[in-house]
């Protein structure tokens, strides 16, 4: 198997070379290197022997060079513009960003000793033994720069090569922890595979001209990557059109100007699904332009298309709005008003999923034109405008009935009515978020759970549910907000399917609520992301009974979670927001310092 | 060869011929190997221990065993760095990665 | 150095090597198409895992993954319509199809067992094969599940595989045109055997349990979000065949009759169920078919069960069947959480015992008319007895109190056995039997007395001789009736009534055991309960260091010529004593104090004068009545011998004694003369006279004439004949009833009724100078609460006292509807 022709090293090796921590990379470079430069130094050494009669084999080391040697040195500092010169330099060089770059000399007098080693198959004497081997693409480099037997390549490296590795893990922080914690990333053990090529890829983004067959889903992973570094670009988005594709998401389109919009839908005539973030740039020409391919988009998701008039909104609702089968729209405060509204929902008769955030111009007869969406089936607001709650309530009575998911952010208004309606009008949502809050009372949130014929929920996001009276911390005598009984009652009815739950500053659940809640025999098997934020009663204890209630548990948050000090955290749960406190994670123990 | 199911390494041969004989445990992070191999369908893969991708070239196939011993070598413990992806290789190695969903 | 960047631009990966040969969907389908037939056919050996997936994977990346969804449902669909229906209704044979129509064909059960065990084992075998095979195509199929299932909006293609197989298999008809599907021959083959099981035969659990398995695994909607169809459809079949069966099995063992029966089949019915549930349905089962059980076989037939003439409660608790009662314990307990049918009926028995027990606590032995069982008959019997004989029976009253209590004690220790073996220390049956107890305790009216009485004798004799440990138990048990005692107050008056005689005539057996008494009731009944004891004790002691300090003091200045006499005093705080030991009034007249002779006179100044130095302003008044002393007497007899006698003897006699050294030795006083001379209450003095004169031991007064009872005429003189073998001779006081007769009863009601019109007006006054402001109804539950701990006041009392309350001005009318009281500062 040696004797052929491949790059790659050989697979009975892989195993031991992983062992010992050997990058195949690393040595395929090294290996590579010695190739080439063994022919560059043959030529060489050819031109310096008919130069003169030097003893070409034997390199000196720098420390027993003598000033003297003017032909030696001389030879040496040519050697060394030559290598300046070579690619080989240029690409470790700029391996090399980030240290300061004045030692270019260095750099190539480090190169120079490493190309005088003997080539693979050669015969050299182990630097530390002095025993004779066969030099291999594997042979070590010792301490001075020579190379190293077999044997002692193992000794060596086990010195040699644990150190560094050590110092690139203890150069990162609490801050870059906690930051990959945020991003759902675990601690331990390696990121995917794709992840990490994902994440290449986005770094050499530049360096790309074409995906290839990347599917949908690693495409859209990229964006989102892109978008977060703001390396979305004019030319990086050119990567993204394929003509196949139903379906482009761009997170950032903030370098994106009209010419570009215009090449998205021109390259992507099959688009369904327009899903672009920060379109501030986009005007009305780009719909106009949609309007007249009479494209079939379904999925229209926009942040912040603040350029485009009321009036083309209706336009393009009245035209093309049958066709939209969900309609996301966030952060429009020049645009859209009740009216609009009003056409587009009279227009968008199949929309099926709703979200509209922050959309200054839309106030109470929004939620009425909302309330004639009889197909809807995920609806989502978060109003800027203060609302009433009657028109909440007929939105929930109108299309309650088919309603999946219910989302319901700030609607500082809406009292312990809507939470009756929801109780009587919807039966089938997997998802409810109702948020900040604090006119709805504890007793009328388990009424909503007790004897619901809703399923149990796999999402429920009750953040912000409490009363807010900074004189009377312990809250009224009838618990305002999700309390005790209401999150037990929630638990309850739910717990079985519960996947997310988000109960952060819901600060009046009392300690034997979660005593009950998390006791010894109950369980909740989905329970992935728990959000317990600000809930100061939970100690040591409960989180640990929580740890013990939901074996699926990936992530806990537990900001402002005082009295957690010292947690034996299962494998796989990321524990986010502790101060100070002492975590042990199977057995590997991690101090906060501060 | 091996020819026992229940043998503790497996062979990945890639499109252009190379074998790597490695741990059945590490060659399981990958979705699709694991399935392949899963002694309960009887797919010839499971049967021989020996799975020919032939969508992975020898150089690909080599990086993606590197990743398996990377990740076995690596699982107890925390705040591993990324693997080292050579950049030219970085979108083939995404392509092969979602393939053997890893 | 840009120029030194010379990257590598990064390309496109290059398609697989044959990828241009193949990239045609059709023929890529082909190929999958064929290789899941094979798979179905069991042949997956010869596939390649690796071409499968990767020719999914080609066809997503062509986007064509929707197609290919499709296809693979489509031909799922085409598998099981064809092949696995045609095999399933094969199996069904035409037995079952009858039976399904006939309900129950019990002559048929061999064949229809045969027939159904090889149905479902055919069922079993198709739905194994159905979820091997689309695991394995969903593996081949993942890269299409991963990408297809991104927007949620398909279920993943083994879901449907699976809704396929409950569509095209479970609901097939099992003929053409038959309205009877798979499902339903599935479901009745699978109840059949169930009802086989419980009749006592043997099945193969591990087939039913699979296919139960696969109803729990198949779903009503497509996306596994409806409910589980044995949910939706077995489990209530199972549950209606059920509640038949226990309705049945119910009557059944009613009929025969026989308790512990019902409780052992019930038992194991339970351990059937549950056991079933665990092999071969779902354990989610469990609670409900138990619910069906409780209520069938138990909740509607317990109180039968409990009642039955000659097996029930009452004929287990006649005979101490602990293991019975504990097992109709706990299935009660399974449908009822108070367990009201035993505890009905356990609390019947206890009262019925504890009736028996009052009645003969009022039963005299030696009067065989009385056969009194009822209370009030009880206390006519008391009276007729006690115009009878005077101390016999009264000290056998006192027997019957005693026996009363260690009657009550006995059952008690019995019952207390039965809770703890037989109901598991059970709460509410505790308080249930505490509740019966004190029914009966309160129906005897002198139980405050007799408990009090019961202390009293221990207090005095019982405890003699026995461990510390020993008078512990037999005081607590004292105390456990106490618990049971509703007027406390009553018993207080009682105690210190007892308490009293036993301090002043030390009759206390020991110190330690009063104490550790008091501080026992302090613990039942509270602080204040025990604060007037605790007050007459610290009397005892005050004084025995004043008699010392008076001693002393007579010693250091009296004429040491003469000799003193020995006073040993107790002074008593008026208010903190029984009130008839401090009485110096009796129906409102004014009862002058005793005249004492001189030389008593004189000692009874000197100590008063060296009292009051001690503590100036405050006011001694002298109790002869409770007194003793101890005298010398010189009785000439006839033949001039002198005959000395050392007496010890009440207070009263001594004065009366000292009357007649003034006199003569053949003079008589007459009874007149003996009361205007000595003020002694006139009942005190027949008492004492009564003991003097007519007890032949001690006979030192002569009365004539000589009859029985004392009249105001009869005369009195100086017996010097009297005989006694003894130097030392004592002379008790005749009649120092132990239970009290009709006429002090009434005495003590009338008290206790003051008093306690005392504590309802405090109370109430507190309650509104808390409040300021109450409505009628509140004032009274609060009231009542209040005074609770010490007796049930009489509804009438309290708003008697309301209205003297508000006569009085302590409080105001604020309106009338709803009536509401307001505190007047």
């Amino acid at each position: 198997m040696y004797g052929r022709n491949i790059r790659g090293p050989h697979s009975a090796l892989t195993d031991f070379l992983a062992s010992n921590n050997i990058s195949a990379a690393q040595i395929r470079d090294e290996y590579d290197r010695r190739l080439a430069d063994a022919t560059r130094q043959a030529a060489e050494e050819e031109e310096a022997a008919a130069m003169d009669q030097e003893e070409p084999e034997y390199e000196p080391t720098p420390e027993s060079e003598s000033p003297e040697d003017k032909t030696k040195k001389r030879k040496r500092m040519q050697a060394i513009e030559n290598i300046k010169k070579s690619k080989e330099f240029a690409r470790r060089k700029a391996r090399r960003t980030g240290e300061p770059d004045d030692d270019d000399d260095e750099l190539a007098n480090t190169m120079m000793d490493e190309k005088q080693r003997p080539n693979p198959g050669q015969l050299d004497n182990c630097e530390l033994c002095g025993k004779r081997f066969t030099v291999t693409a594997y042979s070590k480099t010792g301490p001075t720069g020579g190379l190293l037997c077999a044997d002692c390549s193992k000794k060596h490296a086990d010195g040699g090569k644990k150190a560094p590795a050590k110092k690139r893990s203890s150069g990162i922080g609490r801050r870059q922890n906690q930051s990959k914690l945020l991003d759902g990333m675990s601690p331990h053990g390696t990121q995917s595979l794709l992840e990490t090529c994902i994440k290449k890829v986005a770094e050499h983004i530049d360096d790309v001209e074409e995906f290839g067959d990347l599917p949908p889903p690693v495409m859209h992973r990229l964006s989102q990557i892109l978008s977060r570094k703001r390396a979305v670009t004019s030319k990086t988005l050119d990567l993204f059109l394929r003509p196949t594709h139903r379906e482009i998401n761009i997170y950032d389109c903030a370098s994106l100007d009209t010419n570009d919009y215009h090449k998205i839908l021109a390259s992507m005539p099959a688009l369904t699904r327009l899903n672009l973030r920060f379109v501030t740039p986009m005007k009305d020409r780009i719909f106009q332009y949609i309007m007249d391919r009479d494209m079939n988009i379904q999925d229209l998701h926009l942040d912040s298309p603040n350029l485009v008039t009321d009036e083309c909104w209706r336009q393009f609702f009245t035209k093309l709005g049958p066709r939209l089968r969900s309609l996301k729209l966030w952060n429009l405060d020049s645009a859209f008003d009740d009216e609009t509204m009003e056409i587009m929902c009279k227009s968008c008769s199949g929309l099926e999923r709703l979200k509209l955030k922050y959309l200054w111009k839309i106030g109470d007869k929004a939620l009425e034109s909302i309330a004639t969406l009889k197909n809807l089936e995920h609806l989502s607001l978060h109003f800027s405008q203060e609302t009433s709650p009657e028109p909440l309530l007929q939105v929930i009575t109108e299309i309650g009935p088919k309603l999946r998911s219910l989302s319901l952010d700030e609607f500082p208004l809406a009292d312990d009515r809507l939470l009756q309606h929801i109780h009587e009008h919807c039966h089938h949502l997997s998802k409810l978020r109702f948020t900040k809050n604090d006119l709805c009372m504890d007793k009328e949130l388990a009424a909503l759970f007790r004897g619901w014929s809703n399923p149990p929920l796999r999402f429920v996001d009750f953040h912000g549910l409490r009363d807010v009276d900074m004189s009377n911390p312990a809250g009224p005598a009838e618990p305002v907000g999700l309390a005790s009984d209401g999150f037990i009652a929630l638990m309850e009815h739910s717990g079985s399917r519960l996947e997310t739950l988000n109960i952060a500053s819901c600060r009046h659940i009392s300690y034997a609520a979660y005593e009950e809640a998390f006791s010894e025999h109950k369980r909740y098997p989905e329970l992935k992301y728990l959000d317990i934020a600000f809930q100061g009663v939970v100690d040591d204890f409960l989180a640990q009974s929580i740890f013990r209630c939901c074996p699926n548990l990936s992530r806990l948050v537990v900001f402002g979670c005082f009295k957690i000090r010292d947690l034996r955290v299962p494998r796989g749960v990321n524990v986010i927001g502790t101060m100070g406190a002492k975590l042990n994670v199977d057995g590997i123990a991690q101090k906060e310092v501060f | 060869m091996a020819n026992n199911t229940t043998s503790d390494f497996v062979t990945l041969v890639s499109s252009d011929g190379f074998e790597f004989v490695i741990s059945r445990s590490a060659a399981c992070v990958s979705g699709t190997i694991r399935r392949m191999l899963d002694p309960a369908s009887k797919f010839s893969e499971a049967l021989t221990g020996r799975c020919n991708l032939e969508t992975l070239s020898g150089v690909v196939l080599e990086k993606v065993c590197e990743y398996f011993l990377y990740n076995e070598k690596h699982k107890d413990q925390t705040n591993v760095p990324d693997m080292d992806v050579p950049p030219e290789l970085c979108l083939e190695l995404l392509m092969a990665a979602d393939y053997l969903d890893t | 150095m840009a120029a030194m960047r010379a990257r590598q631009k990064i390309r496109a990966p290059r398609r697989g090597l044959n990828a241009a040969q193949n990239d045609n969907y059709d023929s890529l389908w082909g190929i999958l198409s064929s290789s899941l037939t094979e798979i179905h056919t069991k042949n997956a050996s010869t596939l390649s895992f690796e071409e499968l997936y990767r020719n999914a994977y080609r066809i997503v990346l062509m986007t064509r993954g929707p197609e290919l969804y499709e296809n693979v449902k489509r031909q799922e669909e085409n598998w099981l319509r064809g092949t696995v229906q045609k095999r399933i209704t094969d199996s069904i044979s035409s037995t079952l199809v009858r039976a399904q129509a006939a309900t129950e064909i019990q002559d048929q059960s061999e064949e229809r067992r045969a027939a159904g065990e090889k149905f479902l084992s055919a069922f079993k075998e198709a739905w194994e094969d159905h979820q091997l095979c689309m695991s394995m195509i969903t593996d081949v199929l993942m890269y299409m599940d991963r990408i297809i299932s991104q927007d949620k909006s398909k279920p993943s293609i083994y879901v449907v595989a699976m809704a396929l197989f409950r569509d095209y298999v479970l609901r097939a008809p099992i003929r053409a045109d038959s309205p009877t599907s798979v499902a339903d021959i599935l479901e009745s083959t699978v109840l059949f055997m169930i009802s086989l099981e419980r009749a006592g035969h043997i099945i193969e659990r591990p087939l039913a349990r699979h296919c139960i398995s696969m109803l729990e695994g198949l779903y009503e909607s497509e996306a596994e979000e409806g409910e589980k169809l044995y949910i939706s459809t077995f489990e209530p079949a199972f549950l209606k065949t059920s509640k038949e069966f226990y309705q049945a099995e119910g009557r059944r063992l009613l009929e025969i009759g026989d308790s512990t029966t019902f409780c052992r089949i019930s038992s194991q019915r339970i351990v059937e169920e549950q056991e079933r549930c665990l092999s071969t349905l779902a354990l989610m089962t469990e609670p409900k078919i138990l619910e069906v059980l409780d209520n069938e076989l138990i909740r509607k037939n317990i109180d039968e069960v409990v009642k039955l003439e000659g097996t029930g409660v009452k004929h287990m608790l006649d005979h101490n069947l602990l293991e019975g009662l504990r097992n109709i314990y706990q299935l009660n307990a399974r449908v009822d959480p108070k367990k009201e049918s035993l505890a009905r009926a356990v609390n019947k028995q206890i009262v019925e015992l504890g009736k028996e027990i009052n009645a003969s606590s009022v039963v005299i032995p030696q009067t065989a008319t009385v056969t009194a069982t009822a209370t009030r008959e009880a206390k006519e019997a008391s009276t007729e007895k006690k115009e009878k004989g005077k101390e016999k029976p009264v000290n056998q009253q006192t027997v019957l109190a005693i026996q009363w209590v260690d009657d009550i004690l006995a059952l008690k220790r019995q019952f207390d056995i039965v809770w703890e073996q037989s109901f598991l220390s059970d709460q509410g049956l505790q308080s249930s039997i505490m509740g019966s107890f004190s029914d009966f305790i309160n129906l005897n009216p002198r139980s405050s007395e007799y408990l009090s009485l019961f202390f009293d004798e221990n207090l005095k004799k019982g405890i003699k001789g026995k461990t510390e440990s020993e008078v512990d138990a037999l005081l607590d048990n004292g105390i456990t009736l106490l618990r049971y005692i509703k007027d406390k107050d009553l018993f207080e008056t009682y105690y210190k009534k007892h308490l009293s005689r036993r301090l002043l005539m030390k009759r206390s057996a020991s110190t330690d055991a009063e104490r550790q008494m008091i501080s026992k009731m302090k613990m039942e009944v509270g602080n204040q309960f025990t604060t007037r004891i605790e007050a007459m004790f610290k009397d005892m002691t005050v004084s025995e260091d004043l008699t010392a300090g008076y001693k002393s003091h007579i010693a250091r200045s009296a004429d040491p010529d003469r000799k003193p006499v020995d006073l040993e005093i107790n002074v008593l705080t008026s208010t903190m004593w029984p009130m008839e030991i401090m009485a110096n009034t009796k129906e409102g007249v004014v009862q002058l104090p005793c005249i004492f002779p001189r030389e008593i006179e004189g000692l009874k100044q000197s100590f008063e004068k060296f009292y009051l130095d001690k503590h100036s302003g405050r006011k001694l008044s002298w109790q002869a009545g409770m007194g003793t002393a101890d005298i010398r007497m010189t009785f000439k007899r006839s033949n001039g011998k002198v005959q000395r006698h050392e007496l010890n003897v009440s207070t009263y006699m001594m004065v009366i004694l000292l009357l007649f050294n003034d006199f003569p030795d053949d003079e008589s006083l007459s009874f007149e003369e003996i009361e205007e001379r000595t003020r002694i209450p006139k009942h005190d003095l027949i008492r004492n006279l009564q003991s003097l004169s007519l007890v032949s031991k001690t006979r030192i007064l002569k009365k004539a004439p000589m009859s029985k009872e004392v009249k105001p005429t009869d005369r009195f003189s100086f017996n010097h004949e009297f005989q006694s073998s003894f130097v030392k001779v004592r002379i008790g006081v005749v009649a120092g009833a132990k239970v009290e007769d009709q006429e002090q009863r009434k005495d003590t009601e009338k008290k206790q009724a003051e008093e306690r019109g005392g504590s309802i007006e405090a109370a109430i006054v507190r309650i509104m100078k808390q409040r300021k402001k109450l409505t009628h109804s509140q004032l009274m539950t609060e009231t009542l609460t209040q005074l609770s701990t010490r007796f049930v006041p009489d509804v009438a009392m309290v708003k008697k006292r309301i209205e003297s309350l508000i006569d009085r001005e302590y409080m105001e009318r604020l309106s009338e509807e709803p009536p509401t009281y307001g505190y007047v500062a």
